[in-house]
């Protein structure tokens, strides 16, 4: 294994590309897989591991990091040194397709830096083979940088940074642990989990579940199309979840002033609540049961609104519960 | 050569104004030498003027709630249907839909993808397709497998190489988005009733600029010919913006609220 070390310079104000050369070469599938444990091509093939180091010039810092991977997943991991670090895998089924892979990493005077991929073109003479090409990438960042990813077929995981995430993906999954900051998440199919996260969630599903467990901060919002949402020991004063087909289940703490919004068009809502805040409930079930805790002495409303207040000093949450088809339960700690 | 058999067939489209322009023409020079065929035009286009004269006629005012009523119970009974039936419905859903995305997507970009829209059963069945409603409304999620990803090559399976598959992927993904805003805006259909005029206005108006720009960028997409994942990344963004409005209005209440 070859580490290729570049110094970084702000001064300079280039841009510089770095494409690592190939450190190790035609490893059959039976070697041992790299951390990401991507797919084996489909039939033989080579991998090549390669590791990129970039650090930045003294004084500078890397303050974010855009990486565009649309052949493979990303993985990256906050940590305490100021330098980048890449390993990347990449997969071919010969060693001519293998060095089209390329990976370019590209600093910008500003302290973004770029990490890319492609599959150059070749003489095409004849096709490549559906599935068999793949670069996977590991990140070791500095906690400090915001993260932007983007892959098309993969996974993408992020921990351990401080500044947060922007991640989209068409198809794969999503997790996020030991986050600060706003992060914001799309993906066209595949699951997305986050926990530990403190800040803010935005995420965007079109088919896939919704996962939190220990998020606080400002804000979560998430939009679902197809999935089911779970949340566990969320605490943060304005909530909107929208599921189109599939049910919530949220467990949480309401704040003085907060405001949770939680609605399926197509399933069941069921949010437990703690917290001292008193409570302004109103909930909405065309097609369903309506549950509340006796002790709040709901009132139905002649267009099937039920409204409830509980507690008193200090200012409500306001808490908004609706679904189309499908039952709401409010429970309390 | 067109002959009157055609004309009877032709001859409601052609007075709808809905008549391609080579057909009508077409049309048009058979009702010269055709006698029998220019009076039935004749009389359909009678028929027509007859028919937009009459006075508007006002329903019964508990007509809508018995409708609605209804409604409830034909969707109450559909969720009640085991997931063969979904899975059919699905079928033919993904069937009837696919003359939309296909004409949507611009010449270039069709025709590069028009390999993939024939298969239908291609789509693996949504997780979550209809929560059974048991009892007095409660609803029993549908069993689901757990999140995986990505998701297994299926239908994109007989992709010879790796443009191929790609092109197949993406299809799959403006499938996926075109489905989600469907799914959605007939949804709204129901929703939007209790709007106020100006909330309608306010929604239809930003739903517009969306679809305007979703429309350019088709046409830029069509232009360039472009086929890879990342030029499509505007376009999708487009589409975000837009069932994110949507799930808004229908799932949050709120009609005129962007995000």
């Amino acid at each position: 294994m070859r580490a290729i070390q570049a110094t970084w310079s702000l001064a300079c104000g280039l841009l510089a590309l770095l494409a690592a050369p190939p450190v190790t070469r035609a490893q059959p599938p039976s070697q041992p897989q790299p951390p990401s444990q991507p797919q084996a091509p489909r039939s033989g093939g080579v991998v090549e591991r390669d590791v990129v180091e970039l650090a930045p010039a003294r004084g500078a810092r890397i303050e974010r990091i855009d990486i565009d991977n649309r052949l493979g997943d990303v993985k990256i991991e906050g940590h305490d040194r100021e330098a980048l670090s890449i390993i990347a895998v990449k997969r071919a089924p010969d060693q001519e397709t293998l060095e089209r892979l390329k990976v370019s990493l590209v600093p910008d005077p500003g302290g973004a830096v770029m990490v890319s991929t492609s599959l150059l073109a070749g003489l095409e003479a004849r096709p490549i083979p559906a599935g068999s090409v793949r670069i996977d990438l590991i990140v070791k960042a500095p906690r400090s940088a915001q993260v932007q990813a983007q892959v098309w077929k993969g996974r993408i995981a992020v921990s351990g940074v401080e500044n947060g995430a922007e991640l989209v993906t068409d198809d794969g999954d999503i997790a996020v642990s030991e986050v600060t900051g706003a992060v914001s998440t799309h993906s066209g199919h595949g699951r997305q989990t986050f926990a530990r996260v403190f800040g803010a969630i935005d995420a965007r599903a079109l088919e896939g579940d919704l996962d939190l467990d220990v998020v606080r901060g400002d804000r979560v919002a998430a939009v679902v199309q197809e999935g089911q949402v779970n949340g566990r020991r969320v605490a943060v004063r304005e909530l909107s979840v929208l599921v189109t087909r599939g049910s919530i289940s949220i467990e949480g703490e309401a704040m003085a002033g907060g405001r949770y919004r939680v609605a399926s068009y197509w399933g069941n809502v069921q949010v437990k609540l703690g917290g001292k805040a008193p409570l302004h409930v109103r909930a909405h079930s065309r097609e369903g049961r309506v549950s509340l805790p006796r002790r709040f002495r709901p009132r139905t409303a002649h267009d099937g609104v039920v409204t409830a207040t509980y507690g008193a000093g200090g200012t409500a949450a306001d808490i908004d519960l609706r679904t189309r088809v499908g039952s709401i339960t409010l429970a309390e700690f | 050569m067109i002959g009157c058999r055609d004309t009877d067939r032709l001859v409601t489209a052609y007075v709808d104004g809905d008549l391609d322009e080579r057909r009508s023409s077409a049309l048009r020079g058979h009702l010269r030498v055709c006698t029998r065929c220019a009076a039935r035009v004749e009389d359909e286009v009678r028929l027509r003027d007859a028919a937009a004269r009459l006075e508007p006629l006002d329903p019964p005012a508990d007509l809508w709630q018995a409708i609605d009523a209804r409604l409830a119970e034909e969707e109450i009974a559909d969720a009640q249907r085991g997931r063969l039936w979904l899975w059919w419905q699905r079928g033919v859903d993904v069937v009837r839909r696919h003359a939309i995305p296909a004409g949507a997507l611009g010449a270039a970009a069709a025709a590069a993808l028009a390999i993939w829209i024939a298969p239908s059963g291609d789509e693996p069945a949504r997780r979550h397709a209809a929560p059974a409603v048991a009892g007095a409304g409660e609803v029993e999620p549908a069993a689901g497998e757990a999140g995986s990803s990505p998701e297994p090559d299926g239908a994109c399976a007989g992709a010879a190489g790796h443009d191929e598959l790609v092109l197949c992927q993406m299809h799959r993904s403006d499938r996926r988005y075109l489905q989600a805003i469907e799914e959605l805006s007939a949804a709204l259909a129901d929703e939007r009733s209790a709007w106020s005029a100006e909330d309608a206005a306010r929604f239809d108006a930003a739903i517009a600029e969306l679809d305007r720009a979703a429309q350019d960028e088709l046409k830029r997409l069509a232009a360039r010919g472009a086929a890879s994942p990342a030029d499509r990344d505007p376009l999708y963004a487009i589409y975000r913006a837009k069932i994110d409005l949507l799930s808004q209005a229908v799932v949050g209440g709120v009609p005129a609220e962007g995000r």
